[in-house]
């Protein structure tokens, strides 16, 4: 038994460092030959986790050979383009100025349905509104709207507005972040005087973030959200 | 850069993982044979195995397949030795009660064995495919 836990130990940490060196690719948008890998990555690391008789390298040695194909592929398919084209096919437009190309979609063996359901997932409910959709080779869809099916942006109308700030998170579930402090370029005694006037203790927040424009969002454990506008703003 | 070092060792250990299984199994498997073969020699024609002589090498013989059976074990599938494994634990037995026939039926095997073991164990064409 205890053999059994320490095989599946080790085999853990070999898919995870094997995961890890493809790159975080391989989570969301995988190109045909990342999935296939997935696949078989999944299948050899459990075989000698279960099978006692089969020797732990069985399932190390091959998820290895196949990291080191998986780079060798991802280098060719970086600096030549037809290797790329052959591992991952290439992105192919399916519709255009004259509507959907149907012998496109029949050469990406799917239907005009899955295309509606491709749109409809980006957010256009009628083909109408788009002028060129483009499936990628990750197999997401990619579209470019007519000019009447777009939003209506700050620069259309000509206003300035104030720049977007990425709220930092300094305090979650009652632990003091430290390393974020330094990216909101505030004092921290001065954050912490500011949550000592709140009258809470730092224990009993749940978050607590603040942004360059001087914005906190705050909540406190079991209550309702709060949003203050402060002078704690970014240098 | 620090991926491709990494890549690159990785291939170095995989080079390595293969060199050193290849010669291990083939020294490992070598050795059992010979051992087996000088032991075919010395009792051929002989009917009275309980020499100690006999029982000297096969203890060898015993002990060299234990340690080795402990290194080829991290190559290859266990269920594959088992076989070997018996074969040999079955000369001391034959030993004790003199039975000659079944100490070389058993001596042939276990060279036999090894032999496929090579084929099996090995890099070759046969295997890949």
């Amino acid at each position: 038994m205890l053999t059994l836990i320490i095989r599946s130990i080790i085999i853990y940490f070999v898919v995870l460092v094997v995961f890890r060196l493809m790159g975080k690719r391989q989570l969301g948008q995988m190109q045909p030959f990342e999935l296939v890998l997935t696949l078989i990555l999944a299948d050899l690391a459990t075989i000698p986790m279960a099978e006692m008789s089969v020797p732990l390298v069985h399932g190390i040695i091959p998820l290895l050979a196949l990291l080191v194909i998986h780079y060798v592929i991802t280098i060719l398919s970086k600096h030549f383009p037809k290797v790329s084209e052959l591992f991952s096919g290439k992105p192919v437009i399916v519709i255009n100025q004259n509507g959907i190309d149907y012998k496109a979609v029949q050469k990406l063996n799917l239907s005009i349905d899955d295309i509606l359901e491709s749109l409809r997932s980006a957010g256009y409910f009628s083909p109408d509104e788009v002028l060129f959709a483009i499936m990628e080779t990750n197999g997401k869809i990619s579209v470019l709207p007519k000019a009447q099916a777009t939003f209506v942006t700050k620069k259309d109308l000509k206003i300035e507005g104030e720049e977007n700030s990425m709220p930092v998170t300094l305090v979650s579930e009652g632990k003091i972040i430290q390393e974020n402090f330094q990216q909101v370029k505030v004092n921290k005694q001065k954050i912490m005087d500011f949550i000592e006037k709140l009258g809470v203790k730092t224990k009993k927040i749940l978050i607590f973030t603040l942004d360059n424009n001087g914005k906190v969002y705050f909540q406190e454990m079991h209550k309702r959200a709060k949003i203050l506008n402060t002078n704690l703003k970014g240098k | 850069m620090k991926k491709f070092i990494t890549i690159i060792f990785v291939v170095l250990i995989l080079i390595g993982a293969v060199i050193y299984e290849q010669i291990t199994i083939n020294n490992y498997l070598s050795e059992i044979q010979d051992m087996t073969e000088e032991l075919m020699t010395i009792t051929s024609g002989k009917q009275n195995i309980q020499t100690e002589e006999i029982k000297e090498k096969v203890e060898n013989l015993k002990n060299t397949w234990i340690h080795h059976e402990e290194v080829l074990c991290i190559f290859a599938n266990h269920k594959d030795m088992r076989d070997l494994c018996i074969e040999v634990q079955k000369l001391e037995g034959n030993i004790e009660v003199n039975q000659y026939e079944d100490f070389t039926a058993s001596l042939k095997v276990i060279y036999h064995l090894c032999n496929d073991y090579h084929k099996i164990m090995g890099t070759s064409w046969q295997n890949i495919f």
